[in-house]
C-alpha cells in the first residue's frame, strides 16, 4: 500500500473510530435495542463517494474490530459486523445507481438493521426480537438520511 | 429515481413501519417471564411473586433481574449499552433485550389465566 493511500485510510479509520467510541458514551437515544445514530457511517459513505470501495471495506472492518476491542463486547462486534457488512454491500452495490447521498444513507442505513438483526437473531436463538424490527427500520431511516445529509454537506463544502 | 420519488417512497415504508411498531409492541400483560441466555431458557419467573434473580454470565458480565408487583426490570446490569436497564419495568408485550450479553426476557400467558390458574 502507497503511503500517501496508506496514511489517508488509517486517518478515516481514526476518525470514524472517534465517532463510534464517543457515540458509545451517549445514554441510550430510546430504550430500544439495536438503535442508535450511527455515525461513524458518515466516513463509510464518504469514502464510498469520494475513492474505491475496497478502501471503504478496509476502513469498516478496521473500526469494528477495534472500536469493538476498545469498548463494547465479542457479541457486539459480530452485531456491528453482521449490519456494517449489510450497510456496505447495499452501499457499494447502489452507489453509482442512486445519486442521492442521503438516500444511499437511508439503504445502507436499512441494510445495517436487517443484518443486524439477522445475526442478532441467530446469536440468541430468539426469532421473537423480530417485534423490534419495525421500529429499527423505521429509525434507521431517520439516521440514515442524517448521515447523509451530513456526508453531502462535507462534499460540498470540501468541493469549495 | 428522482429525490422525489425516493422520498415518496420512503415516506410509504415509514408509515408502514410505524403502524407495524404500533402493532407489535402494543402493551400486553404476561403471566410469567421466560429468561434465555444464549438461547437457552435459564428461568421462567411466574410475575404474581415478587423474586430476584442474578445472571451471571460465563464469560463475565451479570444482569440483576428484578419481579416487583407484576412486572419484570432490569434493576441493574454492566453491559455496555444500557439498553435492558433503560427499558424499565414491564408486564408482558415486546422481549426485553440485552444484546450485548446475548440475555433475552420473553413473556408467556395471560395475567388473568394465571390468577385463575
Amino acid at each position: 500500500m502507497k503511503p500517501n493511500r496508506l496514511t489517508r485510510l488509517a486517518l478515516l479509520t481514526a476518525v470514524a473510530l472517534i465517532m463510534f467510541v464517543v457515540e458509545q458514551q451517549l445514554p441510550p437515544l430510546a430504550p430500544i435495542p439495536g438503535i442508535k445514530l450511527g455515525l461513524a457511517n458518515a466516513v463509510t459513505l464518504y469514502v464510498l463517494r469520494t475513492g474505491r470501495a475496497r478502501d471503504a471495506a478496509l476502513v469498516l472492518a478496521a473500526r469494528i474490530i477495534l472500536g469493538n476491542l476498545v469498548c463494547g463486547t465479542v457479541a457486539a462486534m459480530f452485531y456491528a459486523a453482521g449490519g456494517g457488512l449489510c450497510a456496505f454491500a447495499v452501499m457499494a452495490l447502489l452507489r453509482q445507481a442512486v445519486p442521492q447521498t442521503w438516500v444511499l444513507g437511508v439503504l445502507g442505513a436499512l441494510g445495517h438493521s436487517l443484518g443486524q438483526m439477522a445475526v442478532a437473531v441467530a446469536i440468541t436463538d430468539t426469532p421473537a426480537l423480530l417485534v423490534w424490527l419495525p421500529v429499527m427500520l423505521l429509525a434507521s431511516m431517520a439516521a440514515g438520511a442524517f448521515t447523509g445529509l451530513c456526508v453531502t454537506a462535507l462534499l460540498r463544502r470540501l468541493r469549495q | 429515481m428522482s429525490a422525489r420519488r425516493w422520498a415518496a417512497l420512503f415516506l410509504a415504508l415509514a408509515a408502514v413501519l410505524a403502524g407495524l411498531s404500533v402493532w407489535l409492541l402494543r402493551p400486553a400483560e404476561a403471566g410469567a417471564a421466560q429468561v434465555w441466555l444464549d438461547g437457552q431458557q435459564i428461568a421462567v419467573l411466574p410475575l404474581t411473586e415478587d423474586t430476584e434473580l442474578l445472571v451471571e454470565l460465563p464469560g463475565g458480565g451479570y444482569n440483576r433481574i428484578v419481579v416487583s408487583s407484576g412486572c419484570v426490570a432490569v434493576a441493574e446490569a454492566d453491559c455496555p449499552d444500557g439498553i435492558c436497564v433503560a427499558r424499565g419495568p414491564v408486564r408482558g408485550g415486546a422481549p426485553v433485550v440485552c444484546l450485548p450479553h446475548r440475555l433475552v426476557i420473553t413473556f408467556s400467558g395471560d395475567a388473568l389465566d394465571s390468577v385463575a390458574g
